[in-house]
């Protein structure tokens, strides 16, 4: 755990020293959040939250792995590191960990700021921890799964395209509808899930199952495809 | 027991056979070369070795263990310099240094591994600053750091100025007289014949020629070179004439001590003095060539 730790640690370092990735990561979904947030008063401010929390995951966990795995392939640091004593998945778990842990802090920042905006508070906060862990984790594993197909930290801007689309369209799709009418396909649709589950933290609302089940079919997906296609150093 | 067992090893890319049935062992305190042109086989097979590349076919053993189903066992007591790992560029010298100390198990001192690198200077400095040889450098660092048993070196001295290849080289003795065992592949035959104990020449993905130094060159003609005289060559000399330029004659022989009294012995007659004469024995260069071409 110390190696795996030492390894997050100089992570953080080396985006603290990248400043475009640190302003993508940090900046980027709390001005969306923001902006979202300004005009919570007009709806539900469980649909506020939920749309804020896909965009903390998708920004900061995402988008930024997916980029930080592909450089990090493309520079053949991934090949140095598995010239080393740690194993594939405690590489993966110290390169990751510094996102989860700043999706983390973003998250609780954002809802912070969403009751200072006049939001209410949480009336089942504890289905927010399963949100945060299920989506976090669904994050990164289809960063793992995108990364695979990308070549390059610049290629990465158009082949995140799809999942951070499918994920605000469906989001926006399972949160159009009241909490107690979301359907089983707008849960397995992958912002459908985490959307809702969010939601459900803030207003009452159905089981958390079934949006719960949907995250983790979406990790499986990501899981699967990366363990089938992620390569650790650039094709010959 | 061997340090390093390789059997029958096969490897594949996609359709392309990158090694084709090669076979060696390394004993331990050993230093063993592979050799080979580019696209021998060489940093496929030291892959297969490292557990980075899985093999078509045959066994590789390190310490006993398979690198692949065993990583974490061989990576312990291995220290290795790959041809092309790259670094975080963001970190420092010394933050690259010991964070690689920390991702290990074996204790060192990253200052001495700096230090024995000639990299103190330069401790303080992005990795993306540093130049080429500097990186090289770098990378034998973190692979020799807390003196692991076995160390595997990728062409460990390309891109070094002439004074750090020889700093190199003496830092490599320095570890086989600790009790290092070394595989090195390299492009510089004097490396070889420098640092080695064995050899193996990859062509092809197959091993063509192995032994040691001697045995590898041993078969090879010796050569005799001088400027050509006035004088036209007896027969039995002509015979022995390979090639020449420049005005050098070059004749090769398996028997350099009878043929070069021979010739001494006409030079004397015919009262010549043969200027730039040099005799030497069949060396790995010869052997390299001999068996790539």
């Amino acid at each position: 755990m110390n190696r795996v730790l030492a390894l997050a640690l100089s992570e953080v370092r080396i985006l603290g020293r990248n400043k475009l990735v640190l302003a993508t990561a940090l900046l980027l979904p709390l001005a969306l959040g923001a902006m979202i947030a300004a005009d919570g008063e007009d709806g539900s401010w469980g649909g506020v939250v939920a749309m804020q929390f896909v965009f903390v995951m998708l920004f900061c966990v995402y988008a930024t792995a997916t980029t930080s795995l592909a450089a990090r392939r493309r520079q053949l640091v991934l090949k140095r590191l598995r010239s080393g004593e740690l194993s594939d998945p405690q590489i993966l778990a110290g390169l990751l960990l510094p996102l989860l842990v700043l999706a983390g802090a973003q998250s609780v920042l954002l809802l912070a700021c969403a009751v200072a905006f006049g939001a209410p508070l949480p009336e089942r906060p504890l289905t927010l921890v399963p949100a945060y862990v299920l989506g976090s984790v669904m994050s990164a594993s289809l960063a793992l799964a995108t990364a695979a197909f990308t070549a390059s930290a610049e290629l990465a801007q158009v082949t995140v395209a799809p999942v951070f689309l499918a994920a605000i369209t469906s989001a926006a799709w399972a949160l159009s509808v009241t909490a107690d009418a979301v359907t089983t396909v707008m849960h397995l649709t992958p912002g459908g899930g985490l959307a809702d589950l969010v939601r459900q933290g803030w207003e009452q609302g159905g089981s958390v199952v079934a949006p719960a089940a949907g995250l983790i079919v979406w990790t499986g997906i990501g899981y699967e495809v990366s363990r089938r296609c992620f390569r650790w150093e650039p094709r010959r | 027991m061997a340090v390093i067992e390789v059997t029958d090893l096969r490897c594949t890319y996609g359709a392309h056979t990158a090694v084709d049935g090669v076979d060696f062992s390394v004993e331990r305190g050993e230093v063993f070369a592979l050799l080979g042109a580019n696209g021998a086989g060489k940093t496929t097979t030291l892959e297969a070795l490292e557990g980075h590349h899985a093999p078509a076919g045959g066994r590789v053993r390190v310490f006993g263990h398979d690198p692949r189903a065993e990583r974490r066992a061989v990576r312990r007591r291995t220290g290795v310099m790959l041809q092309d790992g790259g670094f975080a560029g963001e970190l420092t010298v010394r933050e690259t240094a010991e964070l690689w100390a920390r991702l290990g198990s074996r204790a060192g001192d990253v200052a001495h591994d700096l230090e024995r690198l000639d990299l103190t200077a330069r401790a303080d400095v992005a990795v993306e600053q540093l130049s080429g040889g500097e990186r090289r450098r770098l990378e034998v660092a973190l692979a020799i750091h807390g003196s692991p048993d076995l160390l595997v070196l990728d062409e460990p001295t390309t891109g070094l100025d002439p004074e750090s290849r020889r700093r190199t080289w003496q830092l490599i003795g320095e570890l086989v007289d600790a009790g290092t065992t070394i595989l090195l592949t390299t492009h510089y035959l004097e490396e070889a014949e420098a640092l080695a104990h064995r050899v193996a020449i990859l062509r092809d993905g197959r091993i063509v020629r192995a032994g040691s130094l001697g045995d590898v060159s041993a078969a090879l003609p010796a050569r005799i070179s001088f400027r050509a005289p006035p004088h036209p060559l007896p027969d039995d000399l002509a015979a022995l004439r390979t090639h020449g330029r420049l005005g050098e004659l070059v004749l090769e022989t398996h028997h350099l001590q009878r043929d070069l009294r021979r010739l001494l012995n006409w030079a004397d007659t015919h009262d010549l003095t043969l200027e730039r004469l040099h005799a030497r024995g069949g060396t790995l260069e010869d052997a390299f060539l001999g068996v790539i071409a």
